[in-house]
């Protein structure tokens, strides 16, 4: 029997319409204004427009259906193009809810169901009730989890159904968690997270923006007299003003991430896995467990003083995250470090959080090659001469050189002390240094979908590889590097893939 | 890694051959760009001309390199795993297990057709790689082998 979206949509489209249409207004008043065009043209063409935004939401919301069928779900909609779609309940890798602020009024959701398929478009159903959102993951769910004979699951990009059961019955090798194992994050610790988070940069960014258009508008004179206040007190001024624009940056990201996290919410039931979030805009992603390809803890340089962690997961299938902001699926964005492993542990059984087993098996140093590396990324230093042509001062620039040198040095010493491995059974513990943010992957040999040894043509003589484990991320490849890795420890790790590989094909 | 093979000797004329047609195309790109220059602004025609010497000398250089780049191909297919060893500046050596590879796509352009060669692109899930140049007996060997592993193979792989 197919069902309507949620009446209220009307109205809804109707308004947002009318608001992203206040532009073309804007424009026909202006084209009206500047050809003399007659008044009565001017009201005609205004009231087919708005006719057009009320008409349109009205037949579209008569003309869009969906259906649970037995074992698919349909999807009818559009006037002029017609549209009908029909998804295997089987093929169905995320259901994703979204509720802006008015839709939280009226408790509706848009839910948005997306395939494998990196060719498939998601199918939106842009209202509905809590329940009917309810029920359609339900049915998706029970589905799911019930195998229909002779179903044949085409999932991108060429395995089929009766793998995904077999997968499904023989990847268990760990117990399942209980039903419904959720996680919810702590507010002091995101608070810190929000005020810890290089979304700092962009606040500071809108700083400087608003400063250059104030430079237009405020009277020459009185800038000149704050650019000599500047210069005569240049180190307290330069402290002051930076002082000032990382508060105003740490106050804009706090508010950004309270706004992406508050209350995130992350729920476990057998396999599938719903994220729950966010503040003005609530979302909710639901995903499947035997998607995950490979789980990020990461932790940035501040957040070491408060030892708090972010834990993302790479998932297969579609590219389309549920936040544009990240490009993994980000499962628990803070958590503090004593939490973690027992936390994990319960959402995720199938996994090793033993992370004092991270380690290398050759203690040599490699602090100078990563030193030596380090500069490549300031190959951009001789720009420092354009401050001295424009009368800096040349103090200020040797601040900055040993600020940078400080940097690679610290830079180094990380990634020379942070670039360990544990491998356990079937699975790979990696631990790297990415611009000072402390890595751990944890990566099953299932999932591995390649390794790759590289070694530049300076490093030929030594006995030193760097090693790249590959693993899918949406539909692309995610390539995960420990550098400068001896001869023994690339022989182990090449040992330990292919005999994983090996015991799966036996 | 240890038996790894050079590719088939036939491909360096193919490599050489399609290089000296690139050339060919920088040649005349050079030409147009310096009559632009000299047509309608002699004054960079200088510089369009250091430039095109300089991309001229290197792609030159990168032909004459050609047999040597060609010690740095090998390959290895074998009941579990490709080996791809490849690069000249960053030497890399990729090992994929043939149960991890979705398709295989062989291409054969007018170069190699000649040569009786076959480039064989191997496609995993997450990323696709090529060996140049195999002969055409391998490329269905290697079919043979990917479609038995497939079989095998019960891992979800999504």
């Amino acid at each position: 029997m197919p069902k309507r979206l949620h009446w209220l949509l009307v109205p809804i489209t109707v308004i947002n319409s009318l608001i992203n249409s206040v532009f073309i207004f804007v424009i026909l008043i202006f084209i009206a204004s500047t050809f003399n065009l007659p008044k009565p043209i001017l009201f005609g063409l205004c009231i087919i427009l708005a006719l057009l935004i009320i008409a349109l939401p009205i037949i579209n919301y008569f003309k869009t259906t969906y259906a649970l069928e037995a074992q698919e779900f349909s999807f009818k909609t559009g006037v002029i193009i017609k549209q009908a779609r029909h998804m295997p309940y089987t093929r169905i890798q995320s259901i994703e809810r979204i509720q802006p602020w008015y839709m939280q009024i009226f408790k509706l959701v848009e839910l948005k169901i997306e395939t494998a398929s990196q060719d498939d478009e998601p199918i939106v159903l842009k209202a509905l009730t809590i329940a009917a959102a309810d029920e359609i993951e339900a049915t998706r769910n029970q589905r799911q989890h019930s195998p229909i004979p002779g179903q044949v699951e085409v999932l991108y990009p060429q395995t089929t159904g009766s793998d995904t059961h077999e997968a499904m019955v023989k990847q268990p090798t760990t117990p399942n968690p209980k039903n419904d194992i959720s996680y919810a994050i702590n507010m002091h610790e995101l608070m810190i997270y929000g005020l810890t988070s290089l979304g700092i940069l962009p606040g500071i960014s809108i700083l400087f923006l608003l400063y250059s258009h104030l430079s237009e508008i405020i009277p020459k004179h009185f800038l000149n007299q704050v650019n000599q206040l500047v210069v005569k007190n240049s180190v307290i001024a330069i402290v002051a003003l930076t002082i000032l624009a990382i508060i105003f940056g740490m106050f804009l990201s706090l508010l950004q991430i309270l706004n992406r996290y508050y209350h995130q919410v992350v729920t476990r039931n057998n396999n599938t896995f719903s994220i729950s979030k966010g503040f003005f805009s609530k979302t909710t992603v639901h995903f499947d467990q035997r998607k995950i390809q490979g789980i990020t803890i990461e932790q940035s340089f501040l957040r070491r003083l408060f030892k708090l962690y972010t834990v993302k997961l790479f998932i297969s299938g579609s590219d389309k995250q549920e936040d544009a902001n990240d490009k993994s699926l980000v499962l628990i964005p803070v958590i503090d470090q004593l939490n973690l492993p027992v936390v994990l542990k319960n959402l995720l059984p199938e996994y090793e959080f033993e992370f004092n087993q991270l380690g290398r098996d050759n203690a040599k140093s490699h602090f100078w090659n990563f030193w030596r590396i380090g500069w490549l990324w300031f190959c951009w230093l001789p720009l420092v001469l354009i401050p001295i042509y424009y009368g800096w001062y040349i103090p200020v620039i040797i601040i900055g050189i040993i600020i940078i040198i400080t940097c690679i040095t610290v830079w180094a010493w990380l990634d020379n002390t942070e670039t360990k491995y544990a491998i356990f059974a079937d699975q790979l513990n990696i631990q790297n240094n990415v611009f000072m943010t402390k890595k751990i992957f944890l990566l099953r040999a299932n999932k591995l979908q390649l390794i790759n040894h590289h070694q530049s043509i300076f490093m030929v003589h030594g006995n030193t590889h760097h090693l790249d484990f590959v693993i899918r991320e949406g539909s692309h490849a995610a390539s995960l590097t420990l550098r400068y890795l001896e001869a023994n420890e690339n022989e182990k790790l090449q040992t330990w893939y292919s005999q994983q590989v090996l015991s799966e094909n036996k | 890694m240890n038996q790894t093979k050079a590719l088939p000797k036939q491909i360096i004329p193919v490599w050489l051959v399609s290089k000296v047609i690139g050339l060919i195309i920088l040649l005349i790109i050079c030409s147009v760009a310096w009559y632009v220059s000299q047509r309608f602004l002699p004054i960079i025609t200088p510089y369009v001309l250091i430039v095109a010497v300089l991309a001229l000398l290197l792609d030159i250089i990168n032909i004459a390199l050609v047999p040597y780049y060609y010690r740095f191909w090998r390959y290895e297919i074998n009941a579990d795993f490709v080996f791809i060893q490849s690069g000249f500046f960053i030497r890399q050596q990729r090992t994929i297990p043939i149960n991890r590879i979705q398709n295989v796509d062989l291409e054969q352009g007018p170069l190699l057709q000649m040569a009786h060669l076959k480039e064989l692109k191997v496609v995993t899930a997450a990323d696709g790689f090529s060996i140049s140049g195999i002969t055409e007996a391998e490329a269905d060997s290697l079919r043979n082998q990917i479609v038995k592993a497939a079989r095998k193979a019960r891992e979800e792989n999504a």
